[in-house]
């Protein structure tokens, strides 16, 4: 054993030094052959601005070189992106403002300094902001990338270069995200250290202590995300930022944060998680390893929804495949096998187009902005970056329709698009593509049932809004109409399937892909209400279908079988399952006062004006959801009891557990179901801007600039 | 006497600091050989040690070979921060050193060559040695023949020169061929080494015949002769004939569909660190030639994508050599085969570089290095389990006595998966950036191309299809492995050294892929000189 | 340059065809009348017996391979010497004698360490036993 963990250790500290040794951190000391010639030379200090709250500081700009400087233009960049609205340079609508009168272009004798005072003055509603300034001068050292060399707009003896501003960076704010996504791993990290001989409850407890702990984090997320900031507010709207840079030789940047649409999914994400703990204690084979996997599985969903980065996204998506994988195929069914290879391909086909689209994207980024041979986009140290990751310049810093070519008679934006969505239509699960979800949920355990339908699935939805609607909204526009015919297809095909399903856990697998098909058809009608009752129906469908889950957990646990012929008259042994069943089991076919029909309802009468033949046949659905669901439960819990069952659910109600478990479950779907303001008011904003971005980029619209200060 | 330094002339000592590298190692093996044959005692156990400190003693001095070869440029954002920050500005040119009349060329691609081959022998030599114990047939001159073939392999990164690369792929080989029948009792060994002897020594007459034309047309040997004289004759068949002779040659080397016949049954009938060695050592030596040859000194846009361009074909036999090879390892019960044919589509995969890099992607050749230093840690790590797995001369290579592992051997299994994952190239493991660079590469090459054709983006695809089809045969052993209950009773080797071998290498998978930073800093600096 | 060939390949081609016109016709033109006799192998008037191919021993051949080696390492000392008194000097040549500039050993040291290497490779085979006939 201590030769084992000598070996180790001398593996670990092998590691440190060599790949250092040889790496190149800077280019060294001054060459003696520069001194000959006279070259100008530009620096900037200092060179981090950090602002804890509103105030200013001084930047210098010297001239350190032996030749004369020129100063082109001083520019205040958010994110990198020139604002030239204005002629001296001070941008409109940025937290960063010039403290006094702008830095004056002129030239700059060797030696000689230049100073400004850049203040930082946010919005009372914005906490955070992330900025640059960037100085356009003749230091010829300052060499720009060498894509950008090529644009027609280069001028050889103008270069950039740019120093970060950075607002919030030391409060607690902008590490709220990182501890929510990495303090699952280090709760899988605990768990690994702990002996196996501890005892397999000390396990169970630190993943609920963990889930609990990230819950609790969520709850504080939820109190203070500010449901007022938008793009218009800086920072693209989001909040909590933390970013730094991670792989500077692929340009890749830490970057989390949260908007309306990201918040939703992480308190999702950590309220499922926390309620998977409890339906994984009867989980007893190997429950170490089990709880391990959890977490992590638990890190990868969480930092998907908050990850700003495509790249890191890219990263945490499938990070989160992999303990789905062992989840399934160790702790699963008796046809785990089958399954697990079905999931984990059928979701890797999806990802690996994700990551084509992601190199197609990045190397579409960035050239329509190159300005005198800078290029525009900076990463968030100020380093310029012909290409980018970042999912917010993709966003809003790009123009892929004017770039966009054409390869195998299709526009380049729109096969991107259709890779992008491909890859998550897999995860939603869209029709042609859903086959590997029913057999996933019938062999994954309970919690991982919960999982899977309560978060999962989410990401394929999520991702379309991030990546399909808001990188891409011309080829979103040109694809709407397929999106909700596949919508309507997804809700009625689901609708017919769950009825002929016997297996209660299959059926309510196929009420899921009948309900992901809302949020396709509320997604596609590109309205505000649309998008945001989509989103709802995220929300409300993770909450309800991990009620389903569990609850088929419930019986299975006690009768090992899940056949909805089987039962009868279960209501009359076990009432409180039976209301809760009943409860749960209404809320999914969409009653209203339920929160289920609040997000059905925006979502018809969002698409209703855009589609009406589809809307209609969308909502002739709702008569076979209600009828799959009514049908299980009359043949489970009306009628007369199965004396079958006499021994395993006589006296056997719900215990603790499964009603801590259920219960605020179904209180959140009560309020929401009759006061949903305070989840809407969230959602709203991060939808509106996203709606009015989408809009902005309608065939009728075209040029109309939506987002003001973007 | 008026100082050593006159008698030496015009030979400058400081030329031997850029071979450092090569000449320990060759001096190494010298010794190893002396001590095996004059020591006494019938374990030559211990003679692993001393090749262990050759090897180091080479990382020792591809540092120092590394540094005097002084700053490269930094990768692309790297320069202007530095500057905004008060840097100096580093040089633009590339900095090598060319010696031996052009014969050689000293510059970081090559010490970047030169440490993944360190790192390749330095990982066979802990492998083999308790299992040539095990398996009893153990002898001393396997160690020496280690350092040959890295020596060899060296000398072929370094190739300026056909001639030199003919020198350095022969070195090179005929101690793999020697290695590969090793295992003097095991038929299998012996079949393994003939057949590859007989393919190598084909291909070694088809790479001359085509040296031979390639001279008779550009009238030189030299590769940067030869690139400058190319263009002019670019369409003479008999240079087309002699590059594409080239090309089968390295075709063999690399196990390329079509020229990949020989590959599964060498693999499987040599010893299994053999076979690492082979799979990582004398791949990645390969494609370093490759990509001094096509990659740069072809690498003129007429010769590549011309009418008659080498990189047509070669991007053709991209697309064969994974897709045939995946789909082979589809149908593979039996590990070893299996990871051969692995071995053969992961070759197709760094085609894919080596035919950005005649497209003139800035990221290509840096893509391939990382790639091939992130596969050897994979590949010889993977070869390392089944090694350890087996005893007494009893290989346990079919999938089903992988059942039950991850309860009966967690570690050992863990490492597996981290190795299988990474071959399949699925973060966080240093596999999925190499994937990711390589592809990157090739997106870059197609935008590069600028909507002339989607061929690079055919080709990204086609190997992004491939890339999910590997997955299913990586993760068969990892369901066996996890998922099924332990089918017969394992013993495996017991030996530090292995042991050791196995957690390094899984530790640098993973912190390839975690924080790859500094790697690909590395890899970025390490351009091929002039 | 490449005319200067041609009468060589000229002869050839008259090589070649009076060779194969005189088979030719040997074979056209001549009786052929077999017998079992005829088509036996013929040994010098014994009986043949046994496979005619014999097992040698690989003494013979480590010995011719070792050999082979040895002689073509020494092959290259030839063009070696052909500019060793070049090499040796770091001023000019006259009359066969280093005029200026001093004695360079690179030229020896480089062929010294060729020679090192051989002998460690000898002191190998020796060893080993591989040039002993027992």
């Amino acid at each position: 054993m201590t030769r084992k963990v000598l070996l180790a250790a001398l593996c670990v500290a092998s590691l440190a030094p060599v790949g250092s040794a040889f790496a190149e951190a800077a280019p060294g000391t001054a060459p003696a052959a520069s001194e000959a010639r006279k070259v100008p030379r530009l620096s900037i200090s200092p060179s981090k601005l950090s602002f804890d709250g509103p105030g200013s500081q001084t930047v210098t700009i010297k001239n350190t070189g032996t030749a004369t400087l020129k100063v082109f233009e001083i520019r205040l960049l958010n994110e990198g992106r020139p604002d030239t609205k204005q002629k001296d340079g001070t941008p409109t609508n940025l937290p960063f403002k010039w403290d006094g009168s702008a830095p004056m272009a002129q030239d700059l004798e060797p030696g000689k300094t230049l100073t400004a005072k850049v203040k930082f003055d946010p919005a009372p509603s914005q906490k955070q902001g992330v900025g640059a300034v960037q100085v356009i001068c003749n230091d010829a050292n300052l060499r720009a990338m060498p894509e950008s060399t090529n644009d027609a707009t280069h001028e050889s003896s103008a270069y950039g270069a740019g120093i970060p501003l950075r607002a919030g960076e030391g409060g607690m704010q902008g590490w709220l995200l990182v501890l929510m996504v990495f303090l699952p791993m280090a709760g899988a990290l605990l768990i690994v250290l702990i002996p196996s001989k501890a005892g397999k409850n000390v396990f169970r407890f630190v993943a609920l202590g963990t889930a609990a702990v990230t819950m609790g984090l969520a709850v504080y997320l939820f109190m203070h995300f500010d449901r007022t900031v938008g793009v218009a507010n800086g920072n693209y709207g989001l909040q909590f930022v933390k970013q730094f840079v991670w792989i500077r030789a692929f340009n890749v940047e830490f970057f989390m944060g949260v908007d309306g649409l990201s918040v939703t999914m992480v308190i999702l994400t950590a309220l499922v998680s926390l309620i998977a703990v409890g339906a994984s204690w009867n989980i007893d084979k190997q429950v170490k390893g089990y709880f391990v996997m959890f977490l992590l599985l638990e890190t990868g969903m969480m930092g998907t929804f908050v990850a700003m980065d495509y790249f890191m996204f890219y990263i945490f998506w499938e990070l989160m495949l992999l303990p789905m994988y062992f989840l399934i195929g160790i702790w699963g069914g008796p046809r785990k096998e089958y399954a697990t290879i079905k999931f984990f391909l059928y979701t890797l086909a999806g990802s690996v187009l994700l990551l084509l689209a992601i190199i197609a994207l990045y190397y579409t980024s960035g050239k329509p902005g190159v300005l005198r041979g800078v290029p525009s986009l900076a990463l968030s140290d100020g380093t310029p970056a012909a290409h980018t990751f970042n999912i917010m310049k993709l966003t809003y810093l790009n123009n892929f329709e004017a770039a966009s070519s054409i390869l195998w008679g299709i526009k380049f934006s729109h096969l991107i698009w259709i890779g992008i969505f491909i890859g998550f239509a897999i995860k939603v699960p869209m029709f042609p593509f859903h086959t590997w979800l029913p057999d996933a949920h019938v062999e994954a355990p309970t919690a991982i049932s919960v999982i899977l339908a309560g978060v999962l699935l989410k990401m394929g939805t999520y991702g379309m809004f991030r990546m399909n609607f808001a990188i891409l909204p011309e080829a979103t526009h040109w694809a709407r109409t397929a999106l909700a015919v596949f919508g309507v297809i997804n809700i009625l095909y689901g609708a017919f399937c769950a009825m002929a399903q016997t297996d209660l856990k299959k059926l309510v697998a196929y009420s899921s892909i009948s309900h992901m098909g809302y949020c396709l058809l509320g997604m596609a009608a590109l309205t505000e209400q649309g998008m945001v009752g989509s989103l709802m129906q995220m929300f409300n469908h993770g909450t309800i279908t991990s009620m389903l889950f569990i609850l088929v957990g419930v019986i299975y646990d006690r009768t090992h079988t899940r056949g909805v012929n089987e039962f009868g008259g279960v209501a009359s042994v076990m009432p409180r399952y039976a209301a809760l069943f009943g409860f749960a089991f209404m809320a999914s076919l969409g009653l209203p006062g339920l929160s289920g029909f609040i997000a059905e309802f925006l979502v018809f009468v969002g698409a209703f004006n855009v589609y009406k033949l589809l809307t209609i046949l969308a909502v002739t659905g709702v008569i076979f959801t209600a009828a799959y669901h009514l049908w299980a439960l009359q043949r489970i819990h009306l009628g007369k009891f199965n004396p079958k069952w006499e021994h395993e659910l006589k006296n056997n109600d719900l215990n603790f557990r499964e009603m801590a478990m259920l219960v605020p479950l179904a209180v959140i779907v009560l309020i929401l179901g009759f006061y949903p303001m305070p989840a809407l008011d969230m959602m709203t904003t991060g939808m509106k801007d996203l709606a009015a971005f989408v809009e902005s980029a309608a065939p009728a619209a075209k040029g109309a600039a939506v987002i003001a200060g973007m | 006497m008026n100082g050593w330094k006159d008698s030496l002339g015009n030979f400058d000592p400081n030329a031997l600091m850029y071979q450092l590298p090569f000449l320990l190692i060759v001096g190494f093996g010298l010794l190893v050989l002396v001590l095996e044959a004059f020591s006494k005692g019938s374990s030559k156990r211990w003679l692993m040690w001393v090749a262990v400190v050759g090897i180091a003693a080479g990382f020792i001095g591809a540092y120092l070979a590394w540094k005097k070869l002084g700053v490269m440029v930094p990768g692309d954002a790297q320069v202007v921060l530095d500057i905004a920050r008060g840097a100096a500005p580093p040089s633009t040119d590339i900095p090598y050193r060319e010696l031996f009349d052009g014969m050689l060329i000293f510059d970081r691609f090559g010490v970047f060559m030169n440490i993944v081959f360190l790192v390749g022998a330095l990982l066979t030599v802990l492998l083999v040695a308790d299992y040539m114990k095990e398996h009893g047939f153990e002898f001393g001159e396997v160690f020496a023949l280690i350092l040959f073939a890295t020596a060899g392999m060296m000398l072929l990164a370094a190739a300026n020169d056909l001639i030199t690369v003919f020198l350095g792929l022969e070195t090179m080989s005929l101690a793999v061929y020697v290695l590969t029948g090793s295992w003097r009792r095991s038929p299998k060994s012996a079949e393994a080494a003939m057949k590859y002897f007989l393919m190598g020594a084909f291909a070694t007459g088809l790479l001359l015949y085509g040296i031979a034309l390639i001279y008779g047309v550009t009238g030189a040997t030299n590769l940067h002769t030869i690139a400058t004289e190319a263009p002019k004759v670019g369409s003479n068949p008999l240079f087309l004939i002699g590059v594409f002779l080239v090309i089968v040659a390295f075709g063999f080397k690399i196990a390329a569909v079509p020229f990949h016949m020989w590959a599964p049954d060498a693999y499987e009938g040599a010893p299994t660190p053999v076979t690492a060695f082979m799979a990582a050592g004398v791949k990645a030596a390969a494609f370093a030639g490759l990509l001094r040859f096509f990659g740069h000194a072809l690498g003129n846009e007429r010769l590549v994508w011309g009418p008659a361009g080498w990189g047509s074909l070669m991007w053709l036999l991209a697309i064969v050599t994974m897709t045939l090879g995946n789909l082979s390892a589809l149908r593979q019960d039996n590990i070893k085969r299996m990871l051969a044919y692995s071995s053969i589509a992961h070759a197709g995969y760094l085609l894919i570089g080596v035919v950005a890099a005649g497209f003139g992607a800035k990221t290509a050749q840096p893509a391939v290095l990382f790639y091939l230093l992130a596969y050897t840690f994979t590949t010889i790590g993977a070869f390392g389990v089944v090694a350890w797995l087996g005893n007494r001369g009893d290989e346990r290579l079919l999938v089903d006595d992988w059942a039950g592992l991850g309860s009966r051997h967690p570690a050992a299994a863990m490492a597996m998966t981290i190795f299988m994952l990474s071959l399949a190239g699925m973060p966080p493991t240093a596999g999925f950036f190499g994937k990711f660079y390589i592809f990157r590469a090739a997106m870059e090459a197609h935008q590069q191309l600028a909507g002339q054709t989607g061929m690079m983006m055919a080709l990204v695809v086609i190997a992004v299809v491939n890339s999910l089809i590997s997955v299913y045969y990586y993760l068969r052993i990892v369901m066996a492995m996890y998922f099924r209950e332990p089918a017969r009773e394992t013993s495996p080797l017991r030996s530090p050294a292995v042991a050791l071998a196995l957690i390094g290498s899984a530790l640098f998978v993973l912190q390839m892929g975690l924080l790859p930073s500094r790697y690909l800093d590395m890899a970025t600096q390490s351009l091929i000189g002039r | 340059m490449l005319q200067s060939y041609l009468p060589a390949s000229v002869a050839i081609l008259f090589g070649l065809a009076f060779a194969g016109l005189f088979l030719a016709g040997a074979i056209l033109l001549g009786p052929k009348r077999d017998s079992a006799v005829k088509l036996s192998p013929f040994e010098c008037g014994s009986e043949p017996i046994g496979s005619p191919r014999v097992r040698f021993s690989v003494k013979f051949y480590q010995v011719a391979i070792l050999f082979l080696v040895f002689d073509i390492e020494s092959a290259f000392m030839y063009p070696w010497a052909t500019v060793f008194r070049d090499i040796s000097c770091t001023g000019a040549i006259v009359r066969g004698i280093c005029t200026a500039g001093r004695t360079s050993y690179v030229g020896f040291v480089s062929m010294g360490t060729f020679i090192a290497v051989l002998v460690i490779a000898l002191a190998y085979v020796w060893k080993k036993k591989a040039i002993g006939w027992d």
